[in-house]
């Protein structure tokens, strides 16, 4: 009996190898892709963020304008030390720090940092 | 002759094993081609999307400070477009649109948003600011 051998040749390597680069192309393009926009949209959210802590500073600002004036009570988690007024405003990952002179409500400081917490595991400087 | 067409049929069907192999093959190489065009292209339109977002966001940032410097306070709504490289023109690809309030307590908030040409709102802040000394000229 017969037994049929299918040939496939040289072309058909060639084929194969252009395939599977093709295929892998495709593959790291997507991820990348996919990366992007997992940035992007991590980036707008640090930004939302940012400025909802820094619009409560801002509320802070205009309610401690008003104690100034006499027009409003000291607003809540303020401090009063040393002809200062400061705040300490934490929202989700963002912390605001703000100093105010008492006297004449000229701002002295304005911090609008993001919390992290170092990582202790990698000792990196041995 | 019977010898003359048992040789023509086994010419035929050496032809045709030849052949089919071939197109199989060739077929599968088109779909798979077909696949990774697919992909890339599905790669092109999410690279887009991710431009157009981080676009959207830093044009709203940048209003924002604007605001924030005390800028643009006098109209209570206004419309700007923008290019790709974030410069001010009559005809680019993404827009900018903010609406500001002055409230009596000298608080003025711009909710500002921004998205691509055609498209719909792809970033959106709301940013408040202590305007001392500003009149409330509309209303919050």
């Amino acid at each position: 009996m017969e037994h049929r051998r299918i040939r496939v040749g040289s072309i058909a390597v060639l084929f194969t190898v252009v395939v599977v680069c093709a295929a892998i192309f495709a593959v790291l393009t997507l991820v990348t892709a996919g990366s992007d926009l997992r940035t992007a949209r991590s980036y707008e959210q640090r930004v939302e963020a940012l400025y909802e802590c820094e619009n409560l500073g801002e509320r802070w600002l205009a309610q401690v304008s008003g104690y100034l004036e006499g027009r409003q009570e000291l607003p809540e988690n303020t401090w009063e030390s040393g002809g200062e007024l400061g705040t300490e405003i934490t929202l989700g990952p963002m912390q605001l720090t703000a100093r105010v002179d008492a006297a004449t409500g000229a701002l002295l400081e304005w911090s609008c940092t993001a919390l992290w917490e170092p990582e202790e595991d990698l000792d990196l400087w041995k | 002759m019977p010898g003359a067409e048992v040789a023509a049929v086994n010419g035929e069907r050496s032809r045709l094993g030849y052949l089919v192999p071939v197109i199989c093959f060739v077929a599968f190489f088109m779909a798979c081609c077909a696949v990774c065009a697919c992909v890339f292209a599905r790669s092109a339109a999410v690279t887009r999307e991710a431009e157009h977002l981080s676009a959207a966001v830093q044009l709203c940032r940048n209003q924002a400070e604007l605001c924030r410097a005390g800028l643009g306070w006098e109209e209570e709504e206004s419309e700007a477009r923008f290019d790709g490289s974030f410069r001010e023109t009559e005809t680019g690809s993404y827009w900018v649109r903010v609406k500001r309030s002055l409230s009596e307590d000298g608080l003025g908030t711009a909710v500002i948003s921004a998205g691509a040409e055609g498209g719909e709102a792809l970033c959106t802040l709301e940013v408040t600011v202590y305007l001392p000394g500003r009149e409330a000229q509309y209303g919050a």
